[in-house]
């Protein structure tokens, strides 16, 4: 018997390797597993919650104020017409003197002013600022966490 | 005697394909190990950045963020290494195909976001770039895909 018919039939080489293909992407979307339960684990559990900053409101405090609250978003003007806390106003540095007149419209001074910007920007400690500052409005706070943690609740 | 040219011609052959493997696979497999580092440096912003794109759930996007830049750099070091090879490509093919689709979208939607591909940037995505260069790592996935197979000319 020759060494071919000993070695059986050979595999087509035309034949599409489906289950190798099935085992290695398995395996290695499987190593990369642990890594990522470890990187969750780190983000979630051991990374310190930022501080509540001068200014700032927490998202329980500031939804608890109902009807008394006035949203402002702080972010870009695309991000405000895409998505935004409801009945929220458009407040930008960029686009400062028109928009102040229709805030102003909607002002009360029974209502506290909560402004939201990006979870790691500044414009809303920006334009929380300058609605003290320049228009003297005392109540104003910045949501602590940003539209982010708006989202995440 | 007419055999030689042709031999020398394979031998050739045999190398720009090897090179082409070579370059194409280090360079994909760096990329992908440069985009999935710069994205673990923070990857607090990157969940930002993947929650931007509004096609996930919250949670589908923590789960996304925590375990995208792993996977990336699993697979870049697996094409390098040329071990678990058609599982890298076939991993690497479907994240590319992702990406377009979700770039694509969010261009199409008209969304300002930072896509976080290489980590987080302060500039708006410049879409058709970024969507070039997944095309293009697509490109040269499907190229090694074709030079991983068999030769014909080998096989007899």
């Amino acid at each position: 018997m020759s060494a071919a018919a000993e070695a059986g039939p050979a595999p087509s080489p035309s034949r599409f390797p489906f289950r190798r293909i099935a085992r290695e992407t398995l395996l290695l979307a499987a190593l990369s597993l642990p890594f990522a339960v470890w990187s969750g684990y780190s983000e979630l559990k051991l990374r310190p919650e930022a501080p509540l900053a001068p200014g700032e409101v927490l998202l329980k405090d500031a939804t608890a104020w109902g009807e008394k609250a006035l949203w402002v978003d702080a972010r870009s003007k695309a991000r405000f017409e895409h998505k935004r806390i409801p009945g929220a106003l458009w407040l930008n540095p960029e686009d400062w003197d028109p928009q102040v007149t229709k805030f102003l419209d909607e002002w009360d001074p029974e209502k506290h002013v909560i402004v939201y910007g990006e979870r790691n920007g500044d414009t809303a400690q920006t334009v929380a600022l300058r609605l003290r500052e320049e228009l003297k409005i005392p109540e104003v706070w910045v949501l602590h966490g940003g539209y982010e943690e708006w989202q995440r609740q | 005697m007419n055999d030689q040219p042709t031999a020398a011609a394979a031998g050739a052959e045999s190398i720009a394909r090897r090179l082409l493997d070579l370059v194409l696979r280090c360079a994909l497999g760096g990329l992908l190990i440069y985009a999935g580092v710069q994205k673990l440096r923070d990857l607090e912003q990157f969940f930002l950045d993947v929650q931007h794109f509004d096609l996930t759930p919250w949670n589908l996007s923590m789960a996304i963020a925590m375990y995208l830049p792993w996977l990336e750099v699993i697979v870049g070091v697996a094409l390098i290494a040329r071990r678990l090879y058609l599982g890298a490509l076939t991993l690497n093919a479907a994240m590319t195909v992702v990406f377009l689709g979700a770039i694509g979208s969010a261009w199409w939607r008209g969304l300002d976001i930072t896509c976080g591909c290489f980590g987080h940037e302060n500039n708006q995505t410049n879409f058709p770039q970024h969507l070039a260069l997944n095309g293009a790592m697509l490109a040269a996935t499907v190229i090694l895909a074709g030079l991983h197979r068999p030769n014909p000319a080998q096989r007899t």
